[in-house]
């Protein structure tokens, strides 16, 4: 059915992608969500996703591949919306937890304000593989197709990122357990 | 005695808190744009400059230039940042705010005041995205180096629902081609000449003459609609005029590093060309408007909204 819809679509018929909006816009806000870290700028990053793939559609030979190539172009659109927001300012602002999405009740507010401030020193790069492997779960084969990088390359970047995050998370359990600081 | 927690199950905890559902007025700007932007056909045929029979010659022209137009037009989803969600402190919204402009056209969109004082890469042009451009002062890939920068521009044709923004069609050291609005967009073009084609024979390749705006202004079948004359492009002297193609298409010479197209435009197309030397590299600059109707006339009355919306662009342009 979906391949349907995008061999329709590829066609130029615009209702049919509309029905790839709905099917895949909500997976897509959440990734540029939670990569950006900001609503206002993940909308702007799915819709240049979205209208970067009406308009190259045609150029999209296998249907199949849709899903993998809505994601590169969402991540590719996430890097730019990051870029063009640094130019502006360097303060990323917590996230704000909005929608269906509620907080989960075994992360401590603690554990979010230091993963907020560990997710900002990362790279855009960086926290689309983190975003496309914790909360996304693509292998890392999958990764590297969407961000267009050799899959040593996401291996590199997902053990760079977590760490970064790890090391916020055990600092703070240390500071919390400092029986089990290492002698 | 406690334990220590998994950060692993912490990290994707985390990143599970958040919406999971498209925002209506983000899914209502997309369906809006999709009606609004055309779709870029499977192929791109060039300017060719292989011998050919003149029908097919003419056949291919006619092709290029539809198929080239077309994938041209489709590029620039346009804003009006009171719908669809815009960025709020990081929207590329220009500044209201008219500028002096040394354009020898006043604009109806003079360039705007840059809005910050850096300067950034502009976006790589491709399929995979990234190629929308904002406001901004922008090096790029081009050679010789120069910086640029958008300004109003981009709210021609800028339509509800989208953040105002150009395209990056073409970011490489031998051409640079930015596009914007829609209705009928207009674009500009930087290609480096290192080769021109002899008119005297097909294919064949030859350094460009020193003068080269003399020798592109009097190639055959191109008529000048304004005489030449000496303008000043990032400080260098530069030589402009305006031009149209007749029944043919016009080639000036291969673009550097570009196997396809060559430089230059279709039948019936009339553009500005400014040409300038900078450190010894012959720069053509084209402005010209995008039609992607078959068999499309574009004259020069059509041709001065483009000249006076682009020359700003023009004029900011500094050689590094």
């Amino acid at each position: 059915m979906r391949t349907g819809l995008v061999e329709r679509a590829r066609e130029g018929d615009d209702v049919a992608f509309t029905e790839l909006v709905d099917l895949y816009g909500g997976r897509c806000y959440a990734i540029a969500f939670r990569i950006l870290r900001d609503g206002e700028r993940a909308r702007d990053a799915v819709q240049q996703a979205f209208l970067f793939a009406w308009r190259d559609l045609p150029r999209l030979r296998d249907p199949e591949r849709f899903e993998t190539w809505l994601k590169r172009l969402l991540v590719n659109a996430c890097y730019e919306e990051a870029r063009r927001y640094r130019r502006w300012s360097i303060h990323i602002r917590a996230l704000p937890v909005d929608g269906p999405g509620e907080p989960d009740p075994s992360t401590r507010i603690a554990d979010r304000e230091l993963l907020e401030r560990a997710f900002e020193r990362l790279t855009p790069e960086h926290r689309a593989v983190v975003v496309l492997h914790h909360h996304a779960g693509l292998p890392l084969a999958a990764i590297a197709e969407v961000v267009g990088v050799p899959v040593g390359t996401v291996k590199s970047r997902l053990h760079h990122a977590t760490r970064i995050l790890r090391t916020a998370i055990i600092a703070d359990d240390r500071v919390d357990h400092p029986e089990e600081l290492p002698a | 005695m406690s334990t220590m927690r998994d950060p692993d199950a912490i990290i994707s905890a985390w990143l599970d808190e958040g919406p999971t559902d498209l925002p209506e007025d983000t899914r209502h700007a997309i369906v809006v744009g999709t009606r609004a932007i055309r779709q870029r056909q499977p192929i791109w045929l060039p300017w060719r400059h292989e011998p050919m029979s003149p029908t097919f010659r003419f056949a291919a022209t006619a092709a290029v230039a539809a198929v080239a137009i077309v994938a041209l037009v489709m590029l620039v989803p346009r804003s009006n940042p009171g719908v669809g969600g815009p960025s709020s402190g990081a929207s590329a919204t220009a500044s209201p705010t008219p500028s002096a402009s040394p354009s020898p056209n006043p604009s109806p969109l003079a360039s705007a005041p840059a809005s910050t004082a850096a300067v950034t890469a502009l976006p790589e042009a491709g399929p995979a995205g990234g190629n929308f451009v904002y406001p901004g002062t922008y090096t790029t890939h081009f050679e010789p180096a120069l910086s640029l920068t958008v300004g109003r521009e981009v709210e021609l044709g800028c339509a509800p629902g989208f953040t105002c923004r150009g395209s990056v069609d073409d970011n490489l050291p031998g051409w640079l081609n930015l596009e914007f609005g829609n209705s009928p967009p207009f674009d500009v073009h930087l290609a480096r000449l290192d080769k021109v084609f002899d008119p005297k024979h097909s294919g064949k390749l030859i350094d460009p003459p020193t003068d080269l705006a003399t020798w592109v202004a009097t190639l055959p079948g191109v008529t000048l609609i304004t005489p030449p004359k000496s303008v000043k492009v990032g400080g260098l002297d530069a030589t402009q005029f305006d031009l149209q193609s007749g029944d043919k298409g016009v080639t000036f010479g291969p673009i550097p590093g570009v196997k396809d197209p060559a430089f230059g435009f279709g039948p019936h197309q009339a553009h500005r060309i400014i040409v300038v030397n900078v450190h010894g590299r012959q720069i053509v600059m084209m402005v010209g408007v995008v039609d992607d109707t078959p068999g499309a006339v574009v004259t020069p009355t059509q041709l001065q909204p483009a000249i006076d919306a682009l020359q700003p662009l023009i004029d900011s342009i500094t050689w590094q």
